[in-house]
């Protein structure tokens, strides 16, 4: 397949999030409360932009760091961390508290995955104890969520829930500010050092010819990546896929040089939640859908393209 | 016999002779038994609504145990307690020893199921309406042999509807929000909106919403809610990025009603609960 310009689809990407956020802001927005509702969608479709882009970014490094395509951002067990961390707070702190205490919880506790994963992979010596080290702390976190509902009584168990499915209403500018400071910053000095990227996702061997630090280099990305991820789960519950399927559509449409599709692959990610937040409104009647499931349900779809169409290629 | 195994005895020899006449006798005396009133069954109550309602027949004496959640009235707390409503525990239920597990349809389906193993009757008895609530009487009723209590109790609840009828209508639209995080509306189908009207007020409309679900951010900006009933702390609403905005947030027509298990809660003190709503309406 030929691939196309890097830039193109980069602009193509930019320009699709701008229509994407005019869209968001059109229809239905008459009557009382036309300028909340205006205002409430535009940042929720911001917000989307921000955790699709950089949920899509973790997935490409997670993707060139451990040379497995099916690394997503969530691959350390920092969703895990995170969900324990939500669930300890709906079940333990007031619930006047929860506002300011669920996203810090969940923050905490994606933190504490990536340092007991660091701890326990002796500072990421190799890929493979990294990743082995992520998969069974995320399976122990996972038990520690599962006895955390046990414990919830029926409110608190649906907060649990519908955190975990995901939601783009917490948006607020304060948020989005933070978010995308992290998002650029982390989007720059990534970029900055993408050889080292490329070298990484060819071999450890490799790219300690090509003079890279591969210890150094790979913790840099993985607590890079990591921190996006945890940002995003923080701010809006578990968003499956994006991360997983993004970066794996723009490697096809642009090829595999870290140098030139990172931007892309960010731009292309916050696409993505968009349009399925869009989705998901289009969808909601009084009950809310959520946008999660709207995401996974896309994402599986299109990974399943994927697949079919490498087979076919091989 | 090679092997030195003992001759093993004819299970004919079992059922000859005199043994016979106890197995008859005690076949005639389970047929009997079966015929006769039931005599205060071993009842351990998992919904907090039926809890209240056998104290309220004057049964209380019949329960052996309750959920966590049962908490009313104050005897009922010192009853053991055997595991959560929706999901009790097997192990504390069978050391109870009941001959009746009342619960509702949010009961786990493998605990039902472990129960009937060990031949314990579980009665499913959902109540998320008056007329679910008067069924639940009769019901209960039976098992505990108060029948006519419960029939005393279904008449004091047509009296109330009959008088809460004749109340002024409240010029209110209400949508009912019963917890923040996340926002959970009171759908069709819930106790709590057939009390809203019979209290004279008017329910906001749902879109065929049923039971308690999360509202989308659109449908609370655009429900045409007038008021707003809660039962949490107004002040947690207002730091909500989507309530805040909210009509009768903004104008204050948020009624805090601090008692909101008697609306919830489909027993006996629904009818103290839709009284302390009208006075709280009305202010």
């Amino acid at each position: 397949m030929r691939k196309i310009s890097c830039r193109l689809l980069t602009a193509a990407a930019l320009l699709a999030a701008a229509i994407l956020l005019l869209a968001s802001a059109r229809g239905g927005l008459e009557g009382p409360g036309a300028d909340v509702l205006l205002r409430f969608r535009l940042f929720r479709s911001l917000l989307g932009f921000l955790v699709g882009g950089s949920l899509a970014l973790s997935g490409a490094i997670f993707q060139a760091v451990f040379r497995n395509p099916l690394a997503d951002p969530y691959i350390l067990g920092i969703s895990s961390g995170a969900a324990a961390g939500a669930a300890a707070v709906f079940v333990f702190v007031p619930a006047g508290l929860l506002f300011l205490c669920v996203p810090a919880g969940a923050l905490a506790g994606a933190l504490a995955t990536l340092g007991a994963v660091l701890v326990i992979s002796g500072g990421g010596r190799s890929a493979d104890r990294l990743l082995l080290s992520g998969v069974v702390t995320g399976i122990v976190v996972s038990s520690l969520l599962i006895y955390l509902i046990s414990l919830s009584d029926s409110s608190q168990l649906a907060g649990v829930t519908w955190w975990i499915l995901g939601d783009l209403q917490g948006a607020t500018p304060a948020l989005l500010a933070a978010l995308a400071g992290l998002a650029a910053g982390i989007l720059a000095a990534v970029q900055f050092f993408s050889n080292e990227l490329n070298a990484l996702a060819v071999g450890d061997e490799a790219a300690m010819t090509r003079g890279v630090a591969v210890r150094k280099a790979r913790l840099f990305f993985v607590i890079a990546a990591s921190l996006l991820a945890s940002s995003c789960v923080a701010a809006a519950g578990i968003i499956g896929f994006a991360g997983l399927v993004v970066p794996h559509i723009v490697r096809l449409l642009a090829g595999s040089d870290h140098r030139r599709i990172l931007p892309a692959v960010f731009l292309s990610g916050g696409c993505f939640l968009q349009l399925c937040d869009l989705t998901a409104v289009a969808l909601s009647g009084a009950k809310e859908t959520p946008v999660g499931v709207v995401c996974s349900c896309a994402g599986g779809i299109l990974f399943l393209v994927l697949l079919a169409k490498r087979r076919r290629q091989a | 016999m090679p092997g030195g195994a003992p001759p093993e005895k004819g299970n004919g020899a079992m059922f000859s002779g005199r043994y016979r006449i106890f197995f008859i006798l005690g076949g005639l005396l389970g047929a009997l038994s079966s015929c006769l009133p039931l005599e205060a069954a071993r009842i351990v109550s998992l919904s907090p609504a039926v809890t209240e309602l056998i104290f309220h027949l004057g049964r209380g004496q019949d329960l052996v145990g309750r959920s966590s959640a049962c908490d009313y009235p104050p005897a009922a707390r010192s009853l053991p307690v055997a595991g959560d409503f929706a999901r009790p525990s097997t192990e504390k239920l069978l050391a109870l020893r009941p001959d009746v597990v009342i619960t509702n349809e949010l009961i786990v389906p493998a605990a039902a199921n472990a129960l009937r193993q060990y031949g314990i009757k579980v009665l499913f008895l959902p109540c998320r309406s008056i007329a679910e609530y008067r069924a639940t009487c009769r019901a209960v009723g039976k098992v505990t042999g108060a029948e006519d209590e419960a029939k005393t109790e279904i008449e004091r609840i047509d009296g109330f509807v009959r008088a809460c009828a004749k109340w002024p209508r409240l010029d209110r639209n209400i949508l009912c929000l019963i917890w923040f995080q996340p926002v959970l509306a009171a759908g069709e189908n819930t106790l709590i909106r057939e009390l809203i009207r019979l209290v004279g007020a008017d329910c906001c409309g749902v879109q065929g919403a049923t039971g308690y679900f999360k509202p989308s951010a659109e449908f609370l900006l655009r429900c045409g809610a007038d008021t707003l009933l809660v039962f949490e702390d107004p002040a947690l609403f207002r730091k909500h990025p989507v309530l805040r905005h909210l009509d009768a947030v903004k104008k204050g027509r948020v009624v805090y009603f601090p008692h909101g298990k008697l609306l919830e809660r489909p027993g006996p003190r629904f009818t103290e609960g839709v009284l302390k709503l009208r006075e709280a309406l009305e202010k």
